[in-house]
C-alpha cells in the first residue's frame, strides 16, 4: 500500500520521467486518491509548463543576432579552410608564418629601420626570405621579452589609471585602462618597459589566483601576429600563442596593438584581448 | 551576407538547430540578453573549431550545451557556478504538506495546465534569483527536459548531486512563487492549512516549527 510518505519523496522523479514503469504506476494510483499528492504533482507540472514557455518567450534569438551569427560563422569557416589548407601542404607550416610572408618582407624594413644596429646589419639589402626568417627570429625574441616582462616582479611606476596618459610619449600610442571588471579583472598598476629595442606600456593586472600582463605598444613595431596563429574572436581578429608554458594573445586597433600574457588557457586570453575596443 | 546560409555545412545547420535552446540556457545563466547573445556565438564558434571531436549521430544538443556551460564558467566564473550561500531549514512549505492541496490548486489555471498568468509573468525573476548551479540544473530539466544523467555531463558532476540542486532549486523557486501568489491575493492566510495543527497561520511562509516535530506528530495517518 502506497502513502505520502513513500511516494512524496518520487514525486519530482515521476514529473522528471525518471522513474521505473512500476514505480510510475504506483504514483499515478496513490496521485488519484490522495487530494494532497494530486495538487502537488499538477502544481510541479503547471511549474515547469510555464517555465518552458516564458523562459523561451524571454529568449527568443533576434534576426539581427542570427544574421550576426552567420557571418561569423562564416568568417571563422573560411579561416579554418585555409588553415586546413595550409597545414596539409606545407606540414611544418602554420598559418602564422605562411600567410604573412608577402607582408613579412614589409616588417623587415621596419624592422631595419630601426635604432638597433645588429639589426640592421642582420637584415641589410637581404633578399625577402631572409628578411622573413631574421623577422621570425626577432619575433620570437619580442615574445621572449613579452613573457620575462610578464614574469619579473618589477613595481609599478603609476598606481592611478588617470596618470598613464603620461606613458604616452614614451610609447608612441594612447594609453588608456581598458575595463575588463566582466572578466573578474583587478588593476595593479602600470610602467613602461623596454621591449627589445622598442618601448611599451605594460599593465599589470590579477584575475583570481593568475596574473596578468597587458601591453600597450605601436603595432608597427611589434609584428608579433607573425609568429602567432589567426583566430576570429567576437569578429575580431585575434593572434594568439604560447611562449615557454604562457600563452599570450595579440590583437591591433588602428595601429594601436595590444597583447596579454599570462598562464590562462589561451582562448580566454584571446577573449580577453578582444574585447579590447 | 545573402550568400551566408546558401554554403553552410550540415554541421553547421545542425548546431544552428539547437539556437533556440542554447538562447534559452545563455539568457538565465547570463540573465542578461547581450551576455547571453555573445555567450552564444562563443559556444557555437569553440563548437566550429572543435567540429571533430563530435561525433556525428550522437547528441549535439547536450554537447553544445556543455561547450556552453563550461565558457560560461570559464569567462565569469573561475571556481565554478556560485552556489547557495543560505543553507537554510530544510522545509518546502508545499511538499511538506504545510500548505494545503486548495491552496496549490489555486495557483494554478485548470484551463491551461499552466500557473496562474499573475504567477506566470514572475517565474522568469523568480527563476533569476536562484544561485547559478541550481537555476541551470532546473533550466536544463525543467526547460529543456534533459534526463539527470545528460545534465550531470553537462554540468560536470554526478547525478545525485543533479538530484539535489534541482530539489533545492525548485523548493526555492516554488516558495517565491508562493510569496507572490500570497502578495497578489491569489492565496490568502486562510489557505495555509497544517494538517496537523490548524494553528500556523502567520505572515510568513516559512513553517515555524521543526520538521521533525512536525513528522512526528503526522507519523501516524501518513
Amino acid at each position: 500500500m502506497s502513502t505520502c510518505r513513500n511516494v512524496a519523496p518520487m514525486l519530482d522523479a515521476h514529473v522528471d520521467g525518471e522513474l521505473s514503469p512500476e514505480q510510475a504506476v504506483t504514483v499515478e494510483t496513490h496521485a488519484v486518491d490522495c487530494a494532497s499528492c494530486g495538487a502537488r504533482l499538477r502544481l510541479e507540472q503547471s511549474v515547469r509548463k510555464s517555465l518552458r514557455r516564458e523562459v523561451y518567450e524571454a529568449s527568443a534569438p533576434t534576426a539581427s543576432f542570427q544574421e550576426r551569427l552567420a557571418q561569423s560563422l562564416q568568417a571563422e569557416r573560411e579561416r579554418l579552410a585555409v588553415t586546413e589548407n595550409a597545414a596539409r601542404r606545407g606540414g611544418m607550416l602554420s598559418w602564422g608564418t605562411i600567410v604573412p610572408l608577402a607582408t613579412a618582407a614589409a616588417f623587415a624594413l621596419v624592422w631595419s629601420a630601426s635604432k638597433d644596429k645588429d639589426n640592421r646589419r642582420a637584415n641589410g639589402p637581404a633578399a625577402p626570405a631572409v628578411a622573413a626568417a631574421a623577422t621570425d627570429m626577432n619575433v620570437d625574441q619580442l615574445l621572449d621579452d613579452l613573457v620575462d616582462r610578464h614574469i619579473e616582479p618589477a613595481s609599478p611606476a603609476v598606481v592611478d589609471s588617470t596618470q598613464l596618459g603620461q606613458f604616452e610619449p614614451e610609447v608612441g600610442v594612447p594609453v588608456k585602462l581598458p575595463d575588463l571588471k566582466r572578466y573578474g579583472v583587478r588593476w595593479e598598476g602600470g610602467r613602461v618597459v623596454p621591449v627589445r629595442n622598442q618601448r611599451a606600456a605594460l599593465l599589470r593586472f590579477r584575475v583570481a589566483d593568475h596574473r596578468m600582463t597587458l601591453y600597450v605598444y605601436n603595432s608597427e613595431r611589434f609584428p608579433l601576429k607573425n609568429k602567432l596563429e589567426a583566430r576570429v574572436v567576437k569578429n575580431e581578429p585575434v593572434y594568439v600563442g604560447w611562449k615557454r608554458g604562457y600563452s599570450i594573445a595579440a590583437t591591433d586597433r588602428h595601429g594601436v596593438g595590444y597583447a596579454v600574457a599570462s598562464d590562462l588557457d589561451d582562448s580566454e586570453n584571446a577573449e580577453i584581448v578582444a574585447s579590447l575596443h | 551576407m545573402a550568400t551566408s546560409k546558401a554554403v553552410q555545412t550540415d554541421f553547421e545547420r545542425e548546431a544552428l538547430g539547437h539556437l533556440s535552446t542554447l538562447m534559452a540556457v545563455s539568457s538565465r545563466l547570463t540573465r542578461s540578453s547581450v551576455e547571453a547573445e555573445d555567450l552564444v556565438q562563443d559556444t557555437l564558434l569553440k563548437a566550429l573549431r572543435a567540429r571533430e571531436h563530435f561525433m556525428p549521430g550522437s547528441n549535439m544538443r547536450a554537447w553544445l550545451l556543455r561547450i556552453l556551460t563550461n565558457t560560461f564558467i570559464n569567462r565569469y566564473r573561475r571556481g565554478g557556478l556560485e552556489r547557495s550561500v543560505l543553507d537554510g531549514p530544510d522545509a518546502d512549505p508545499l511538499a511538506d504538506g504545510w500548505v494545503g492541496a486548495a491552496t496549490m490548486e489555486a495557483m494554478r489555471d485548470p484551463e491551461s495546465g499552466a500557473l496562474r498568468s499573475l504567477l506566470e509573468k514572475e517565474i522568469v525573476t523568480a527563476l533569476d534569483e536562484l544561485p547559478e548551479e541550481f537555476r541551470l540544473a532546473v533550466v536544463l530539466s525543467d526547460v529543456e527536459e534533459m534526463s539527470y544523467r545528460e545534465i550531470a555531463d553537462i554540468m560536470g558532476c554526478p547525478i545525485g548531486t543533479v538530484m539535489s540542486r534541482l530539489h533545492r532549486g525548485r523548493r526555492l523557486l516554488k516558495k517565491r512563487l508562493y510569496e507572490h501568489a500570497r502578495a497578489f491575493g491569489i492565496i490568502g492566510p486562510e489557505h495555509e492549512v497544517g494538517p496537523a495543527s490548524g494553528t500556523k497561520t502567520g505572515e510568513k511562509a516559512e513553517p515555524v516549527v521543526e520538521l521533525a516535530d512536525y513528522k512526528r506528530r503526522k507519523g501516524g495517518h501518513g
